[in-house]
């Protein structure tokens, strides 16, 4: 069994205090280590997830941040997989575990993805996220491939620019009780309908904001005497859909998302239906809806929507964090952080306005990277 | 303490079996793949086919596409177009767009940015 038994957060925003990625990324570690009770020496694997150097200035940082650590003699494995990378550091920490490789595990995200270089640049390098020699060569940005995107899966599916208006005044609102949150705003429709298109139907404000910051978990093998609420990640599952969009069997749905569920519920022994609380990728606005439909999280995922299902007192409560429309997104702390809030949440010790009270036994948390390319999600299971 | 940092990457990049294509779009062409097994046609090309086999030929399209939707903003105008001949859909730059148009062309790119553009037009 893995057991998360350490998990944490820094703030999530746009810094200017002059402190460094290395930084956030020893304040996460810490504060994860004092919660797992573990001592340093303890932690026999370290798992790095960062999705560019261009962000870093710093290649190979995964033995820069072990010496900063004070980790020695131990494995290392730096993940990438562009958005997913997060979630794809937390799927080898488990494998690690379960392949007995390793017995304590320490996985940091973390990114400077907002402070270190203009935005435009920023722009620019992920043209080459996508295919560098097709997308990247039209400078088509991920705005622009979202857009068409959600725009096939709206005149499908019925979702409308009012939903998406919602859909971000709920993920702000949520955002507005997680003190780490890098948007914490209150929006109402008129704005929202005000913000500037970007790449219709997409505004500016339906997009999630890039941000610095890092998060970190602790995986164990053992049960802690110490501490038995500690939840377990209990399935795991990552797949991929074609990188150009056109060349896709569907252009609108997440495929690949569905077909990761599919792996990490087989693995955990539960139906999607059985999840009571998710952490999904909604890098847009329109993406939470797609993730939500793939991921089979709902069987009329508009209705449940419309009717407040995915609300802090829903039945099915997503992107209380506030989602990275509101808390943020260092790309490579994403994944882990969304992990995080998961394990904190399935413990009771989440933020106090934003704590669900009935704890439900499963959650998940879904990342994927590009337009739903590289899909990875876990399944956590509490132990309350 | 904060310092600026700034590097120029010149790169110089070959692209193998892709020069043909990407040459194809500095002409003003479109060169997609055939599979030879399920004659499925790709564009951009696919070096695997769907189907799993890798015996491929490359064959000029007309160029024309059917717009099948758009997107326009801050970002520009790009599409997803159904180019004339080709079994999959293709993310272009729309080029000079107004609205209205439900087809293209596809157009002349340059030696140094081979680019999937389309000129939008009314009618095929």
């Amino acid at each position: 069994m893995v057991y998360v038994i350490g998990c944490h957060l820094t703030d999530f925003n746009r810094r200017k205090d002059g402190s460094s990625y290395r930084d956030w990324v020893y304040e996460t570690f810490e504060a994860s280590l004092a919660m797992s009770s573990l001592e340093r020496k303890d932690i026999d694997t370290l798992i790095i997830s960062t999705e560019s150097d261009f962000f870093t200035f710093q290649l190979n940082p995964s033995t820069v941040i072990a010496d900063d650590l004070g980790l020695h003699k131990v494995q290392i494995v730096r993940v990438e997989g562009g958005g997913a990378s997060g979630q794809l550091a937390v799927h080898q920490g488990v494998k690690s575990i379960l392949s007995k490789q390793s017995q304590h595990v320490a996985i940091i995200g973390f990114d400077p993805s907002a402070s270190y270089l203009p935005s435009e640049t920023v722009k620019q390098l992920y043209s080459n996220s996508f295919d560098s020699l097709t997308d990247g060569m039209n400078g088509v940005t991920a705005t622009a491939l979202y857009a068409l995107s959600i725009q096939l899966f709206m005149k499908k599916t019925g979702l409308n620019e009012t939903d998406l208006a919602n859909a971000t005044i709920n993920n702000r609102n949520n955002a507005l009780h997680n003190p780490s949150a890098h948007l914490k705003l209150k929006h109402n429709q008129q704005e929202i309908f005000a913000s500037p298109v970007i790449s219709s139907p997409y505004r500016r404000l339906h997009c999630s904001p890039l941000s610095d910051g890092a998060a970190s978990l602790i995986l164990t093998n053992k049960k802690p005497l110490n501490r038995i609420s500690a939840p377990n990640i209990i399935g795991i599952g990552s797949a991929n859909d074609m990188v150009n969009l056109g060349a896709r069997d569907d252009v609108g749905e997440f495929v690949s998302k569905k077909e990761a569920m599919k792996k990490a519920s087989s693995m955990a022994g539960i139906r999607a239906n059985e999840i009571g609380f998710a952490e999904v990728y909604d890098a847009y606005a329109g993406a939470q809806f797609q993730a939500i439909k793939a991921l089979g999280l709902s069987s009329d995922f508009l209705k449940d929507f419309r009717d407040g299902h995915f609300s802090l007192d829903g039945k099915l409560p997503i992107n209380i964090s506030g989602g990275l429309m509101g808390q943020g997104a260092p790309v490579g702390a994403t994944g882990v952080g969304q992990t995080a809030t998961c394990a904190m949440l399935l413990e009771g010790k989440y933020h106090k306005n934003l704590q669900i009270k009935n704890i439900p036994k499963f959650a998940l948390a879904d990342t994927h990277g590009g337009v739903g390319t590289l899909s990875a999600v876990s399944i956590l299971k509490s132990n309350i | 303490m904060k310092i600026s940092k700034k590097i120029e990457l010149n790169y110089n990049i070959s692209f193998g079996k892709m020069s043909k294509w990407l040459t194809g779009l500095t002409e003003g062409f479109a060169l997609a793949l055939k599979c030879s097994l399920c004659e499925k046609v790709s564009f951009p090309p696919q070096k695997i086919c769907t189907c799993g086999s890798y015996k491929n030929s490359w064959i000029k399209l007309s160029g024309v596409a059917e717009i099948v939707t758009v997107t326009s903003g801050l970002d520009g105008n790009y599409g997803l177009v159904k180019f004339e001949g080709a079994s999959t859909l293709t993310v272009v730059k729309l080029n000079n767009f107004n609205g209205t148009e439900t087809f293209g062309k596809i157009l002349k790119s340059s030696n140094q940015n081979p680019s999937i553009i389309i000129t939008p037009t009314e009618v095929k």
